[in-house]
């Protein structure tokens, strides 16, 4: 691993990382405010360990490092979370979170109030079962992930069926319990089609435009991918969960490179626990800590305006962040 | 289909696995008897595919690398609810019973979750290459204090469990053994581990330390020689007590329950000839343990009708046999944490043995609370018709319009497995069906809900049976 990563004209930088076990619990999903606001939803546990299974989604700050906003809750009562996975931010400005055993979207106020729910359990058009991707458009709408109705829905703001595309099966189109869900700038519709370890590509009205990735552990194969973005150049990252990685390819779908993780030095939420906990220094002492440096399952990326590459991890519960750089200038290569 | 037929394979796979489905016992007679013990002791080769970890993982994020302990027995408890291989799961949790580690003091469910994961690796390989695996595996070295173990100032725990315990048992080596095996296995220790926080837990990494290793001359069984780790295994292993003791524990945990490992250097097994023959072909095999269970499943002592129900079932069979006779959890879905509670509640909580004895077994599974708990947890199951399993068992028997009392329950106890009640018992629930009129399946939805419904007071009283308690 390198901090800097040159394949052809592309350029990455490690930057530095975020967040801790203490911010986010098995974390299934991220976008970004361009103010420097993550918005996460976190598994949590099982939900049925009396002790909490701390199903969650939370504002976080990504220059300092804290909690804004915390929300959410195990439970099936309203406002509660079961198994809470995908989350964006509404045309109204709040924030939608699929619940995959509850077959609803949950709808909170950006300061974390209930506000209400969408959906109800079925097959049927509009209805919902295994909700996962959640992502808007630029027009407002919704497109939805059902991992076990194998298939995208597209909702209006207010939650009524539009259209919808897909079916169980490994062909064209067809999907294995989709995951994550990503719109590109050109309004296009992006699938991690989690069991048949691919990203699919569409067209608004789901037309299939392109696919990525194919089982295996080689450069630009998948393991159950989970998420994608886009950066301002229209290269693809994906997030290759069951490889512990994630792969950049081009628009054309062609492999650019693969991110492994980075993150040599603690973030600043971690550095503060481990500050205060003397012990826990000493033990980092005398323990080898490049273990550390790697991805463990990361589950979401997210780009922001300034080809910033955000990838959270599911088990470290951390954010590392790569800078895609414009004019990189590489060093004498015997200097 | 024989009943006979029904009923052997039932015991097989009460005994080799957690039991299963009257549709599975079906197909398995109709594969035959030997062909299924071959498929169970090689799974891979038929081509039956292990757990899916990832689908696990995606629904069940903490099982993967768990923080706290319930995570880590769900983890184990989702291999035995799903697992298409019963008998390497059954393994699995044999050497975890007999090479017993607890979190107790490990503190640590993902080294738990690890050293589980190993014995389902090569549970059913060779004797000698898991007794290797063990003496590394970090979570055991941790347990009996190995990594206290100095060239300069040995530590006789781990060297004592691997010959009272893991081996040999007692009786069969002296106190200078002890120390000799000790001395031998300074200096394998764990590398300097990272903290659970603030990204969890990090495998820890087992660490062989020449300079701290006593490499001085030993006398070890009767042997002289500069005696390493692996050296004291293969010595162990020329020794046929090392044979007879797993063999007892392969027929106490396969055959019938045997009482507890301290009496065993007092008191005979209960059947010598079959635990020598057992002994025979397991060092026959070079401590092949595939090969052992293969003699063992094909014996005549193992498909003997006195063995049957001979054994107490332990909490885990308990919970997983239910679990998958009601056809429950076979995909993910919320809830495994209060399974994984349960084993506790009913004396058995997974990846936490009270001590490295492991649990007492046979009837002291069974005391008052005990009791009361796995007959509330099974009969409170096979009590929702809901559930797939219960309701192929009502559907079967509503095949038939009507059918008498005794019809009825000697249909439950074939249906639940063949199950063998003692006259008196299978009289008494008679008795209450008879007390409820005529048995009718009936054609309107309140009939067959009706008829659904005495179906499963008639398991549920089975299930409440003292013999339901035996495998």
């Amino acid at each position: 691993m390198a901090l800097i990563q040159t394949i052809g004209d592309r350029t990455y930088t490690y930057s530095h990382c975020v967040g801790s076990l203490f911010a986010f619990t098995a974390p299934s999903d991220m976008v970004l405010r361009p103010d420097g606001v993550a918005y996460v939803v976190s598994r949590g546990g099982d939900p049925g360990y009396p002790l909490g299974g701390r199903q969650k989604w939370n504002k976080w700050d990504l220059e300092g490092d804290v909690k804004i906003v915390e929300a959410g809750g195990q439970g099936m009562g309203e406002g509660d979370l079961m198994w809470p996975s995908g989350i964006d931010i509404g045309p109204d400005g709040n924030v939608y979170i699929t619940d995959e055993y509850m077959n609803h979207v949950n709808i909170f106020s950006d300061d974390g109030d209930f506000m209400g729910t969408w959906g109800t359990s079925g097959s049927g058009e509009g209805q919902l079962d295994g909700p996962t991707g959640i992502r808007f458009d630029t027009d407002g709408n919704a497109y939805v992930a059902e991992s076990r109705n194998n298939r995208v829905q597209k909702f209006n703001s207010s939650g009524e069926y539009l259209s919808g595309w897909g079916g169980a099966g490994d062909g064209a189109g067809q999907f294995n319990m989709p995951y994550g869900l990503h719109i590109d700038s050109g309004g296009n519709v992006f699938v991690a089609d989690w069991g048949n370890d691919r990203v699919q590509k569409f067209t608004p009205d789901g037309e299939l435009l392109m696919q990525i990735g194919g089982s295996g552990t080689e450069i630009g194969q998948l393991q159950r991918p989970t998420s994608m973005a886009t950066d301002s150049d229209g290269d693809v990252y994906v997030v290759d969960w069951g490889n512990n990685r994630v792969q950049a390819y081009d628009e054309t779908g062609d492999i650019i490179t693969a991110l492994y993780g980075d993150a040599r030095e603690l973030s600043k939420s971690a550095q503060v626990f481990i500050e205060a906990n003397s012990d826990f220094v000493k033990a980092r002492r005398r323990a080898d800590t490049s273990k550390e440096w790697t991805f463990r399952r990361p589950s979401a990326v997210a780009v922001n305006d300034k080809n910033q590459i955000l990838v959270i991890e599911s088990i470290s519960g951390r954010i590392q962040i790569y800078q895609k750089e414009d004019d990189y200038l590489d060093p004498q290569f015997n200097l | 289909m024989a009943s006979k037929d029904i009923a052997l394979m039932a015991h097989l796979m009460r005994r080799a696995g957690f039991g299963a489905s009257y549709e599975e016992l079906e197909e398995r007679v109709a594969k035959g008897y030997e062909a299924t013990v071959e498929e169970l002791l090689d799974p891979a080769a038929y081509g039956v595919p292990p757990v899916d970890n990832f689908l696990m993982w995606r629904y069940h994020p903490m099982n993967e690398l768990p923080q706290a302990p319930p995570y880590g027995t769900m983890n184990f408890l989702y291999y035995m609810f799903t697992t298409k291989r019963p008998l390497e799961e059954k393994m699995t949790l044999f050497w975890h019973m007999v090479f017993a580690t607890g979190n107790s003091k490990i503190d640590n469910p993902t080294e738990m979750n690890r050293q589980i994961n190993m014995f389902r690796e090569s549970g059913m390989d060779n004797y000698r290459d898991l007794l290797v695996r063990l003496a590394k595996d970090p979570a055991m070295i941790f347990w009996l204090d190995n990594n206290m173990s100095h060239k300069h100032a040995p530590n006789e725990n781990w060297g004592r469990e691997l010959l009272e315990l893991f081996s040999m048992g007692q009786g069969n080596y002296s106190e200078d053994d002890v120390k000799m095996a000790s001395r031998a296995f300074t200096g394998w220790t764990i590398k300097a581990k990272l903290p659970r926080a603030p990204y969890g837990r990090y495998l820890w990494e087992f660490e062989y330390r020449a300079e701290d290793h006593d490499d001085s001359e030993k006398e070890f069984l009767g042997r002289k020689g500069n005696f390493n780790g692996e050296d004291i295994i293969d010595i162990i292993l020329e020794e046929p007590a090392t044979a007879r003791f797993i063999a007892r524990h392969l027929y106490s945990f396969f055959v019938a329950d045997e009482v507890q490992v301290p009496s065993w250097k007092d008191v005979a097994p209960r059947d010598p000839e079959a635990v020598q023959a057992i002994a025979d072909a397991f060092a026959g095999s070079n401590y092949d343990i595939k090969e052992t269970l293969r003699f063992i499943f094909n014996s005549d002592f193992f498909k003997d009708e006195a063995v049957r129900f001979a054994k107490v079932k332990n909490p885990a069979e308990v919970i997983a046999g239910t679990i998958r006779l009601i056809g429950d959890y076979q995909e993910p879905k919320p809830g495994v944490m209060h399974l994984a509670l349960e084993t506790g509640y009913q004396g058995q909580e997974l990846i936490n043995p009270p001590s490295v004895e492991g649990w007492h077994t046979g009837s002291e599974w069974i005391d008052t609370g005990a009791l009361v708990r796995r007959v509330n947890f099974v009969a409170s199951l096979l009590g929702d018709a809901s559930k797939p399993g219960v309701r192929s068992i009502i559907d079967k028997l509503g095949n038939r319009e009507s059918m008498t009392a005794d019809e009825m329950v000697d249909g439950c106890l074939e249906l639940l497995g063949a199950i063998q009640l003692e006259e008196g018992t299978r009289q008494q629930i008679v008795t209450h069906v008879e007390s409820g009129g005529e048995v009718r399946r009936g054609s309107t939805e309140e009939e067959v809900a009706a008829f659904g419904h005495r179906v499963t007071e008639v398991l549920q009283l089975i299930a409440a049976a003292r013999e339901y308690q035996f495998a």
